[in-house]
């Protein structure tokens, strides 16, 4: 064959093989292509295999570069053809997969706490930040401690029947009627200085509307140290306050009686829901009662023993409910005990 | 309680203080006043008394006619007057040009002025009754008000005369330790104390109707036991006549609620409200005549009909005032309808004493009924008031019955007891004082704020004052404290200044438990409840503890299991159309230890534990709507679904589930193949920590529905005692291997005795195995399929060696459950 010849025969190679390529539309077709037009066993490679014979050094060289030239284009065009018909390919797997993203996750259903406990962690968490440690009492108590202990004497009219449940059990136990309990409990197992919070259920025996329920939750706080001020159980609370409503409200103190506080007072706040113009959540009054407190009596002290000889204290109490109650702008005290899920997954 | 502005403006000068301001003073220093209301429409002079010298028909018109009014020695007024009442000479009401009063159509103002009426000059307007807004019991609806008095001198002031003055009334509850504020009078030396005003004591001087003192009767007064009455006095009245209640006596009681119903009643009550001294009043000529009265417990079996016309069955807890023997009222609360005063009573005899508080609060919690005079017998009367407000009620009898009634006569106080008190004195070191308020108090203003509240100072120098308690405050007023109290309120609450805590001294622990199981349970898609820990007798377990007054069935008994409230709330929410209902709650359950007796407890315990328990509730599906159709329900899914989400909860609580056993339960509404008990196993000990099953199929029937109901529920305090958290495990990075072995076996092995028979072993190359598999070849047998892990820490472990431990596992299975491997 002369050079003339092979030169011929690899020009045509070439376009047989780019014709072929061209029809090559999936990556077996384009590997069976490659099998036989660029592989040891094609005839392009038999034709290379010849140059040996070719005896002319410059005719070798001229044929070898057309050849490789031609075997480079070819291995060119064949990795665009693999890229383009991958491109393809990728194309029309993301095209068949389509899916409309506005279908629902799948998921659970997300579940709910009852307003109640978020309200006791918040408040537990405030006071937690002030340094209050929080402790747990019994509900089942005596005579004792939720009455004696805390100087409230047997013609208390809090004492009647009407207002405290009595058990089965002996006549000296009860439901306890206040968590002020839990300070006596505290007192008599800790050493001064004290300062404890405790939130739990107490019970009272009220005819069942939408302000009263037989059970319901307070928040009971007690500060005892050697020297303790009317002045830090005012800026304690004011702490609370602002802490609960997120917001820096006046609170006002109006005197009241506790049997185990003295001086005795009723705290009140702004009302933050219409900065004191008046609104259904206050009534119309521009403040809303929050809490009860005073300077821890001494009798109190002494009834608890030696250890809290020359200690002075204070202490406040609290309804979970009503500060729920203001905060979510509840204004049926019975829905906190229906557990509709339709008002528990409103929390 | 409701108290009178213009009435306690007669014992403390109020003028410049409006009824806004007294009542923001007094809640910020006393007493919450809860609301300032009005009393009486706005009337607006000039009103004055006037006679009527003729009436003429109107030309014009048939149902009006013509007067003409004499309103003082010369001026006459011509008016138009619609009302048929009126007759010439009579005194009237006639409101002049220029002044305001009342619409009785639409109670509106109406304002008068001189105008034509169907072209009759009219100068004013004869007045009704309702138009001057006084309630009277002539009822000539509509007609003119004709005033009975005819010694009234033409052209006096109404507005005065027939207290027309719009009234404020303040709503005050007055505290249980406070007996000396139920009353204007002791309302009022509040004021005059917070306001540095002076008081000005009633009248009760009845020297002034000297002349009407006669000794027509002589009494006889006996106390059976000077301590249910410490001191007793009676006042004889005769020659009555029925006059009218006054009108100022009449408004102000009607202002804060009380009917009036005839001068004496009305009277005692006036007492009772001005004074806080209840009185009763007796008809003289309704008693046997006898000069007998005697203070004693009534009689079992004795009965009274009290002037609220119900016969009253009495027992020895019941004070009675008797005479001649026979009971006449019951003491402090009510008196007996024999002898009631009615309008044609005209002699009469004034009871004012002073019973126990406690006898009385006995008595009437026996019968039951309470009156205004028993809820200021039982907080505690004044001692020294009694006499006063006597002679007060006799005043005032005097004082509005001699202008028309000159033959009245008042016998002399007729008295048993004694009225003295011991006074004590209290005293107050400053420096308390200071270090209790957090704040420096003068000794000056200390001084001044005791002095008006009524304590006279008997001894003073630079570290303490002494002081004597006035006889108003001996109930309340006893120790040191109870002066900071009363100097803290006058000086103001509001201006001691905050003094911060000085230390946070406190770092919280860990998360509590509670709160860790509630964020498990929310996030595993749980609503969390909260239910009446009192409930019905029947869901009630007959061990529970019985509350004796409960307020009703449905709150009789103190639950011992979250169970019954998680099922009471699925029912409620069932019943709302809802198809998923996933449940917890967490809270305490109570139980009582019943070898304990009331006999063998101390006063200060109880013998009932209470433990922190975590029950849960899942009906249908958690996942939300899955329009996909993945999931296929059998009807094993729920309890299973619950129960992993259990073993997730008790994992987060660091609990070794390998130590964990479900072993069979009875409970009675839980499926009887479908329960397990939750059984803690470690070498020591057994704990049981709770059980969990589906709902027993006979319940299930009443919800009327093929979805399965599981349950479980926890005692988190045993939990609690089981938490222990390892230490870290170094990671190996040698290679581990897993096989699974298929084992087919009877039905009744269980999972759980397979399981533990491998680990049981402690292979030290087996690390973890799992359920992967499980299928029912025919109905007695079950072939489950278990995935081992192999790993050595320190070597790549050679199939070999992993043969011999499975061949060690094979025997062991073969010898103890006789099962048959697959593929081995
Ligand atoms: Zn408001």
């Amino acid at each position: 064959m002369t050079d003339q010849e092979i030169s011929t025969q690899l020009q045509s190679i070439k376009k047989e093989a780019l014709t072929a390529l061209s029809h090559c539309d999936t990556l077996d077709l384009l590997e069976n292509w490659k099998q036989a037009y660029l592989s040891r066993k094609s005839k392009f490679n038999d034709i290379l295999k010849n140059l040996g014979k070719i005896g002319d050094v410059d005719t070798k060289k001229t044929i070898g570069e057309l050849a490789n030239t031609i075997k480079d284009e070819l291995l060119k065009t064949f990795d665009e053809a693999c890229t383009t018909l991958n491109a393809k390919f990728l194309n029309e797997q993301i095209q068949k997969e389509a899916i409309d993203v506005s279908l629902p996750g799948i998921s659970y259903k997300p579940g709910h706490y009852h307003p109640l406990s978020q309200i006791c962690q918040n408040i537990a968490q405030i006071f937690s930040s002030l340094g209050f440690e929080q402790v747990f009492g019994p509900e089942v108590e005596t005579n004792y401690y939720n009455f004696d202990a805390l100087n409230i004497d047997a013609d208390h009219p809090a004492r009647d029947e009407q207002d405290t449940f009595y058990t089965s059990i002996a006549p000296h136990v009860l439901l306890r009627s206040q968590t002020s309990t839990v300070q006596i409990r505290s007192m008599e197992k800790t050493r001064p200085p004290l300062k404890i919070i405790s939130i739990g259920r107490v019970y009272r025996n009220e005819e069942i509307n939408a302000r009263k329920y037989p059970i319901f939750h307070q928040v009971e706080g007690l500060y005892v140290n050697s020297k303790v001020s009317f002045g830090q159980l005012k800026w304690t609370l004011q702490k609370f306050i602002n802490a609960f409503f997120e917001r820096d409200l006046k609170i006002r103190l109006r005197p009241d009686f506790f049997p185990f506080t003295e001086p005795s007072a009723e705290v009140d706040c702004e009302c933050p829901f219409c900065d004191t113009k008046g609104c259904k959540t206050c009534g119309h009054k521009g403040w809303l009662e929050i809490l009860g407190c005073g300077m821890v009596h001494p009798n109190v002290l002494k009834n608890v023993g030696e250890n809290y000889q020359g200690y002075s204290g204070f202490a406040f109490g609290m309804g979970v409910e009503r500060l729920a109650m203001i905060k979510y702008g509840i204004y049926d005290i019975r829905y906190f005990y229906n557990n509709d899920l339709r008002f528990i997954g409103q929390f | 309680m409701k108290f009178s502005y213009d009435w306690l403006a007669d014992f403390v000068d109020l003028s410049g203080i409006t009824p806004v301001e007294l009542a923001e003073k007094l809640t910020y220093h006393a007493f919450e006043v809860e609301e300032v209301s009005t009393y009486g429409a706005k009337i607006v002079g000039p009103i004055t008394a006037g006679k009527i010298i003729s009436i003429e028909p109107h030309p014009n018109a048939d149902k009006i006619r013509l007067t003409r009014v004499l309103i003082n020695d010369t001026d006459t007024y011509d008016i138009v007057c619609g009302a048929s009442n009126i007759e010439v000479d009579q005194i009237v009401p006639v409101a002049l040009p220029g002044s305001i009063v009342i619409n009785r159509h639409d109670n509106s103002p109406l304002p008068i002025k001189k105008s034509k009426i169907r072209g009759a000059d009219s100068n004013g307007m004869l007045c009704s009754a309702s138009e001057l807004g006084i309630s009277t019991d002539n009822s000539n609806n509509g007609g003119i008000y004709i005033l009975k008095d005819s010694n009234i001198k033409l052209g006096t002031d109404l507005i005065d005369l027939l207290n027309l003055k719009q009234d404020y009334i303040l709503h005050i509850e007055p505290r249980s330790n406070r007996p000396d504020v139920l009353s204007h009078y002791g309302m009022a030396r509040e004021i005059a104390a917070i306001f540095n005003l002076p008081l000005k004591e009633p009248k009760t001087n009845i020297n002034e109707f000297s002349q009407f003192q006669e000794a027509f009767i002589d009494l006889d007064i006996n106390i059976e036991n000077k301590e249910d009455c410490p001191f007793f006095s009676l006042c004889g009245i005769k020659n009555l006549t029925d006059i009218n209640t006054p009108s100022l006596i009449r408004h102000r009681l009607e202002a804060i609620g009380v009917r009036s119903i005839n001068f004496i009643v009305d009277i005692t009550n006036y007492v009772l409200h001005e004074m806080g001294q209840p009185m009763h009043a007796y008809d003289y000529d309704k008693l046997d005549n006898s000069r007998a009265f005697l203070v004693r417990r009534a009689c079992n079996e004795e009965t009274i009909t009290t002037i609220d016309n119900r016969l009253r069955k009495l027992n020895s807890t019941n004070l009675v005032i008797a005479n001649n023997q026979k009971a006449i009222g019951v003491a402090g609360i009510m008196g007996g309808i024999e002898s009631e005063i009615s309008n044609s009573t005209q002699n009469v005899i004034l009871e004012s004493a002073c019973f126990d508080a406690r006898s009385v609060r006995q008595s009437s919690r026996s019968l039951g009924l309470s009156s205004d005079s028993s809820l200021r017998f039982e907080r505690g009367v004044i001692k020294h008031m009694t006499l006063n407000s006597l002679n007060r009620a006799l005043y005032l009898i005097l004082n509005y019955s001699i202008a028309s009634n000159p033959n009245i006569k008042y016998s002399k106080v007729f008295q048993t007891g004694d009225l003295n008190e011991q006074t004590n004195r209290v005293s107050l070191s400053f420096k308390d004082l200071d270090n209790t308020l957090g704040v420096s108090i003068d000794t000056a203003t200390v001084e001044s704020i005791l002095n008006k509240l009524g304590f006279s100072v008997i001894d003073k120098n630079q570290f303490e004052i002494s002081v004597q308690i006035p006889l108003h405050r001996l109930k309340d007023i006893g120790e040191s404290i109870d002066l900071v109290e009363e100097i803290a309120r006058l000086y103001g609450y509001n201006n001691i200044p905050l003094e911060p805590l000085e230390t946070i001294d406190h770092i919280p622990h860990n998360q509590n438990i509670s709160d860790k199981v509630k964020e498990n349970m929310v996030g595993f898609g749980f609503n969390e409840i909260w239910t009446s820990s009192l409930i019905p007798k029947k869901r009630s377990r007959n061990t529970d503890i019985q509350v004796l007054n409960p307020v009703s069935q449905d709150h009789e008994y103190l639950r011992s299991s979250l169970i019954p409230g998680l099922i009471q709330a699925f029912e409620y929410n069932l019943a709302r159309q809802h198809k998923d209902i996933f449940l917890f709650e967490n809270a305490y359950v109570y139980k009582h230890d019943s070898s304990i007796t009331s006999t063998t407890l101390d006063l200060k315990s109880t013998g009932v534990s209470q433990i922190l328990s975590l029950a849960a509730l899942c009906f249908g599906s958690n996942e939300r709507q899955n329009w996909l159709n993945l999931s296929q329900e059998t009807t094993e899914l729920s309890f299973f679904r619950l129960k992993g989400i259990l073993e997730n909860i008790l994992v987060n609580l660091n609990i070794n589930l390998n130590l964990i056993s479900w072993d069979s339960c009875d409970n009675e509404y839980l499926h009887p193949t479908r329960q397990a008990s939750i059984i803690y196993n470690d070498p020591s000990r057994k704990i049981k920590l709770g059980h969990i099953g589906e709902i027993h199929p006979k319940l299930a029937i009443d919800y009327n529905t093929k979805q399965r109901l599981s349950l479980f529920e926890i005692d988190l305090d045993a939990v609690q005692g089981l938490i222990f958290k390892d230490s870290f495990k170094s990671i190996a990075n040698t290679p581990f291997v897993n096989r699974d072995i298929t084992i087919d076996c009877d039905t009744i092995i269980s999972h759980q005795s397979i399981k533990w028979a491998i680990i049981s072993q402690n292979y030290d190359k087996l690390t973890n195995l799992e359920l992967v598999g499980l299928y029912r070849p025919s109905d007695n047998i079950k072939s489950l399929t278990y995935r081992l892990s192999f790993q050595d820490t320190s070597k790549t472990l050679l199939a070999q060696e992993i043969d011999e431990i499975i061949e060690k596992i094979r025997l062991n299975l073969i010898e103890k459950f006789n099962v048959s491997f697959r593929g081995l």
